[in-house]
């Protein structure tokens, strides 16, 4: 919530002549009227997250009885620093954010996580294209393998760690490519531009059939989550996180708020710190490798 | 244009054509093909850049690894040029990283492809194709438009080349014709130049008669007639003819007949050798002809003038050409001088009372088709003659069969066979004795003059006379002063009615008139004023006199009459109104009218009657009859009664109709039905079938013919005549009391029995009795209805009683309507009886099946 804002509006108003309100009822009046900022990491176009988010926005006020405005960040750092700064009031992050976002100031207010398909964790694949001679993690030495993008979590450094405690570090691969997106990183295997390749588990499935074949599964890390930052209002933050934590699999609304997010999303589901830490402990060992800073 | 000289022009018509259409279609196809190939190389460079450019942005997508791109721009890259059939972007490794259809692949198409290297491993293909069905289908397009042209054109060139040649064919033929002529010519000129060659026989003279030349066929006519005299075959006034031509005429002709040879000399000059040639022409067959035709005609005339009919011709202008002796004697002319008059001068023509001009008739005439006449009787109107009447007929004469030139009349005289013929016809539709019309063309009348009242609105009056106690005057002193009086009323009668009034002896002393075009109230004056002079009238016959009076019934034909039947019955309805309300006056028929309408209505029931007999409407119901003393009032017998269908369905009851039987002579007619079908009833039923009461009417009872019919009848259809009692009224068996006795006599000799019905209601009753043999006596229900209530009469059903006990009679009561009047029946012995109170009547039929299973004791097994 902007600090500021109630007093501009306030002052907008007194002409007007809201005289008789008394100083102690003040905040009440600017919490009452100011609007909730929605936070969202720009992993998608700002028109499209605008239309994905907005359902779940309008829920978020029906419920608190506050208008809820959706702002999506330049980039994944604006909108880091947002959330750092106080300047959203709720955010959307993804795990790989949130563990940075907690190494460097501390864990938020936890609100709820998504669940997909029934399950609030992912994981990874390593794979290769099917009759290319590749069955097992050893077989990777000497090919061409293809990462997704370098700060992608499942498309390069959960499956990095994988291969390093596999005992493969990029060195032994013959040449490696990072691609801009998980399903860039499928189709160069099938076309034959690598040899092999790593994308989470959904990426994967999707295009099997097609001629891939699994080598290694890497551990499942906790799914997207909801955050409001430190500084918040308690009782606002307990408001939302039940508000969000009712969208549960059983009820017939939270199809219709979720499904424009993402399709296979089925509740939000509670959530802690710890269901990072296994995230948190393969980004400790990255950064100890000079992966990620 | 004969065929040997057509043949050559439309084989070069045709030639023609083949050769345009070649080298048309041969020109289109060329430059069809040429657009075609064009069409398909400029297809194959757009379809050469198009893989140039996609290939270029497709290397740097996948140099950029962007495979998730490559498939929708691909389609998108596709989707906006039409004519691109398929993109297809394959991996070395044939992994097809995007697509793009084929979704209808097309038959003919232009394939191009591109390898693209874009990693140090990284290879693909890209395939391009584009689709040339349009290019194709355009061509197709083109050569059907071309193929039209080419056709119509060549229909066009077909048309002008043949035009061209048939010009060009004529106008070589007229050429050959005038060079023809012109050949033709010199050698006529050759062969008058050389007679000698001419096949007609030619002689020349000089101009002073000397024989110049004669040519060898002239010679060979000479042998002919077997003389050397040149001279002698040329007309007898030869010289003469020379001489004229000698005077400057040019030619001459002139005849000679040589025995039964007629020859025609034809004198010419021949200026260039100053001579004078004679042609001769053998012309006996034409005179011959000539003759023939001369013979024809004269006999022709005199035919014409011989036969006694008139026969006139005409021009078209109506001149007379031609009149035989019978029209001019009929017209009291000769033969000659009408000829050139016009023919309204001669006679003048009337058809239906209109004058029928000669022009008319001409115009007739040829309005009929060639060979058909117009035939009609006219009268024929001569000046200072009678007028006669005269079948006409007409045909026109025409030229050689084609245009008319004028008409031929024949007029046969029926003046006399008119006059009978009218003669008879007047009979046919007079009276005889009175001079007046008669019935039938009393009716045409009426029929015109309803049609003229429904139609212009006019008002007429039909009277219906008929005469009071003529029957006295006909019965006392005879037919032939009964037919002087008739006379001398019609005579009375005419004077009261106009000349336009229609006046008729309708029947024996029944006189009917309509008064055309009078108002009622003046109507009624003239007919009362007529009855005053009748009744004023004395017929004086043989020292006796008599007074007569008139009943006249009047009915107003107006818009509303419906038919002549409807007025007829009308106008005697309302006379019978006024003989039964006390004779010689006039009654007005009133629709409402009680009397009238009751008169009417038994009318109609005549057609009914007859149709329900003709049509088996009829039925017949049977009531039962009880013995009274018995403890369940036992059925003894049944009076058989007659019903009727009416058209609607309905059940009439016998009171509707009867008394119209009994009134217009049908009651024996329905007697008989209902003897023959309750005897055909009773015949069918088991052997023990119930005792019948039947009706009979007094006509009935009065013909002889009854009992030999009923004989027969019972013989037929084996019925034992003691079952049958027959029902007679008082009224009607005093009527004719001697041949009923007899009748009774006879009938009861064979086994039937009778009864006297509705006894107590005539006034004489107990008198006749005495002397009626019968067997039961039917006590008038109108004693019966009310006898436990009223005293008067349940004494007068004592009284009846007594007397049938004297007499030995069975007492049947009816109209026992309930069970006090059974009680006081009871009371007073009455033996049987009958009524609603007892049984309702039921079909007869219905009647013996529900009685067929009852132990019946009948009437006749008890007595």
């Amino acid at each position: 919530m902007r600090n500021t804002s109630w007093i501009t509006l306030w002052m907008k108003r007194l002409p007007v002549g809201v005289v008789a309100v008394s100083l102690a009822c003040l905040s009440t009046i600017a919490y009452s009227t100011d609007s909730l900022v929605f936070g969202i990491h720009p992993y998608r176009s700002h028109a499209e997250l605008r239309e994905m988010f907005t359902p779940l926005a309008e829920y978020l006020s029906r419920r608190t009885g506050k208008p809820v405005e959706v702002r999506i960040g330049v980039s994944y750092e604006s909108h880091f620093n947002a959330i750092v700064n106080g300047e959203v009031d709720l955010a959307f992050i993804g795990p790989a954010l949130f563990v940075q976002l907690t190494d460097k100031y501390g864990v938020p207010n936890l609100l709820a996580r998504l669940e997909i398909n029934g399950s609030p964790t992912f994981a990874g694949k390593i794979f290769a294209k099917e009759g290319a001679g590749i069955h097992s993690l050893d077989d990777l030495k000497g090919t061409h393998f293809a990462f997704g993008s370098k700060s992608s979590t499942m498309s390069h450094l959960v499956p990095r760690q994988l291969l390093f405690e596999a005992g493969i570090d990029i060195d032994d691969f013959s040449s490696h490519h990072f691609f801009s997106s998980h399903d860039n990183v499928a189709l160069a295997v099938l076309s034959g531009d690598a040899d092999a390749g790593a994308v989470k588990e959904a990426v994967f499935k999707k295009y099997r059939q097609q001629g891939l074949i699994e080598i290694a599964t890497t551990s499942k890390i906790s799914e997207h989550l909801f955050i409001t930052p430190s500084g918040t209002d308690r009782e606002m933050t307990r408001l939302l996180r039940e508000q969000l934590l009712n969208l549960s699999a059983d009820k017939a609304e939270t199809a219709r708020v979720l499904h424009p997010i993402k399709k296979t999303a089925t509740a939000l589901v509670r959530v802690e710190d710890s269901d990072y830490k296994k995230l948190r402990d393969i980004f400790t060992a990255l950064r100890v490798r000079g992966v990620v800073e | 244009m004969s065929k040997f000289f057509q043949l050559p022009t439309m084989t070069w018509v045709v030639l023609a054509t083949v050769l345009f259409v070649l080298v048309l279609s041969m020109t289109s196809a060329i430059v069809i093909w040429n657009s075609h190939s064009e069409h398909i190389a400029k297809a194959e460079e757009v379809a050469q850049s198009q893989l140039e450019t996609i290939s270029m942005i497709v290397e740097i997508e996948l140099q950029k690894g962007n495979y998730e791109t490559l498939s929708s721009l691909v389609k998108q890259w596709a989707t906006n040029h039409k004519d691109i059939d398929e993109i297809k972007l394959i991996a070395r490794n044939g992994f097809i990283i995007a697509g793009y259809g084929p979704y209808l692949p097309s038959a003919r198409r232009y394939l191009v492809n591109k390898q693209i290297a874009y990693s140090y491993r990284g290879a693909a293909t890209l395939t391009l194709s584009m689709s040339l069905e349009n290019i194709y289908n355009r061509t197709v397009e083109q050569s059907l438009q071309a193929a039209v042209a080419v056709l119509l054109l060549t229909g066009l060139f077909t048309l002008l080349i043949y035009l061209f040649l048939t010009r060009r064919y004529e106008a070589n033929l007229l050429t050959l014709m005038v060079e023809e002529l012109k050949d033709t010519e010199s050698r006529n000129l050759q062969l008058a130049a050389f007679p000698s060659e001419n096949p007609n026989p030619i002689i020349a003279f000089d101009l002073s008669g000397k024989i110049t030349f004669k040519n060898p066929a002239y010679i060979k006519l000479m042998q002919g007639f077997m003389t050397d005299d040149p001279i002698s075959v040329l007309p007898a006034n030869h010289h003469a003819f020379l001489e004229r031509i000698a005077n400057g005429e040019s030619q001459a002709f002139g005849e000679n007949e040589i025995g039964k040879v007629n020859l025609l000399a034809h004198y010419q000059m021949i200026d260039v050798a100053d001579e004078v040639y004679v042609y001769i022409q053998d012309i006996t067959a034409q005179r011959a002809a000539e003759k023939a035709l001369r013979k024809e005609r004269n006999q022709a005339h005199t035919t014409l003038a011989s036969i006694g009919d008139s026969v006139i011709t005409v021009d078209l202008n109506g001149i007379v050409t031609y009149l035989n002796a019978a029209a001019a004697k009929l017209c009291r002319t000769d033969t000659k001088r009408p000829i050139g008059q016009h023919f309204s001068e001669l006679l003048r023509l009337m058809n239906d009372g209109e004058e029928w001009t000669i022009q008319g008739l001409i115009v007739g005439c040829r309005k009929s088709k060639p060979n058909q006449v117009v035939n009609e009787q006219v009268s024929l109107m001569i000046p200072d003659r009678e007028t006669l009447q005269v079948q006409l007929t007409a045909t026109q004469v025409s030229n050689q069969g084609t245009e008319s030139e004028g008409v031929v009349i024949v007029m046969h005289d029926i003046t006399r066979e008119y006059r009978l013929q009218a003669e008879l016809h007047r009979q046919a539709s007079h009276d005889s004795l009175t001079d007046l019309i008669n019935r039938s063309a009393f009716e045409s009348h009426l029929e015109s003059a309803l049609e003229s009242a429904k139609n212009r609105g006019k008002e007429h009056i039909l009277c219906f006379m008929d005469l009071d106690q003529f029957k006295i005057v006909n019965d006392t002193c005879g037919h032939v002063a009964g037919d002087e009086l008739l006379r001398q009323l019609a005579r009375i009668m005419r004077k009261h009615f106009r000349g336009s009034d229609v006046l008729a002896r309708v029947g024996g002393d029944e006189f009917s008139a309509i008064l055309i075009d009078c108002p009622l109230p003046q109507a009624i004056e003239r007919i009362d004023s007529l009855r005053e002079d009748v009744q004023e009238h004395v017929f004086n016959w043989e020292n006796q006199s008599f007074r007569i009076s008139l009943s006249v019934g009047v009915s107003p034909i107006n818009l509303y009459s419906q038919n002549v039947v409807q007025l007829m019955s009308t106008a005697d309805a309302a006379c019978y109104s006024a003989k039964d309300s006390g004779r010689n006056r006039i009654v007005v028929y009133q629709k409402d009218s009680v009397t009238t309408r009751n008169r009417l209505g038994e009318m109609q029931w005549v057609s009914r009657i007859n149709g329900a007999l003709e049509e088996d409407k009829l039925v017949l119901y049977a009531q039962p009859i009880v013995d009274l003393n018995s403890d369940d009032l036992q059925t003894v017998a049944v009076e058989i009664l007659v019903r009727m269908h009416s058209p609607d369905g309905e059940l009439v009851p016998p009171g509707a109709f009867l008394p119209a039987a009994d009134r217009y002579d049908l009651a024996e007619r329905l007697d008989s039905w209902v003897v023959e079908e309750a005897l055909r009833i009773l015949a069918r039923c088991r052997s023990d079938y119930p005792d019948c009461f039947i009706n009979l009417s007094g006509s009935t009872l009065s013909h002889q013919s009854l009992v030999q019919n009923l004989k027969k009848l019972l013989q037929q259809y084996k019925i034992k005549p003691e079952k049958i009692t027959f029902e007679v009224t008082e009224t009607t068996t005093i009527q004719n009391l001697s041949n009923a006795l007899k009748m009774i006599r006879e009938l009861r000799e064979l086994g039937c029995k009778f009864a006297l019905d509705d006894f107590g209601s005539g006034l004489s009753s107990f008198g006749y009795l005495k002397n009626l043999p019968i067997d039961f006596l039917k006590i008038d229900g109108m004693f019966i209805k009310d006898m436990h209530t009223d005293s008067l009469d349940k004494g007068m059903v004592e009284a009846i009683k007594t007397v049938a006990d004297t007499m030995e009679l069975t007492t049947i009561a009816e109209f026992v309507e309930n069970e006090e009047i059974v009680e006081e029946l009871r009371k007073l012995g009455i033996d049987l009886g009958q009524g609603y109170g007892i049984a309702h009547p039921k079909p007869f039929t219905e009647f013996l099946s529900e009685t067929q299973d009852d132990n019946v004791i009948w009437l006749s097994s008890r007595m």
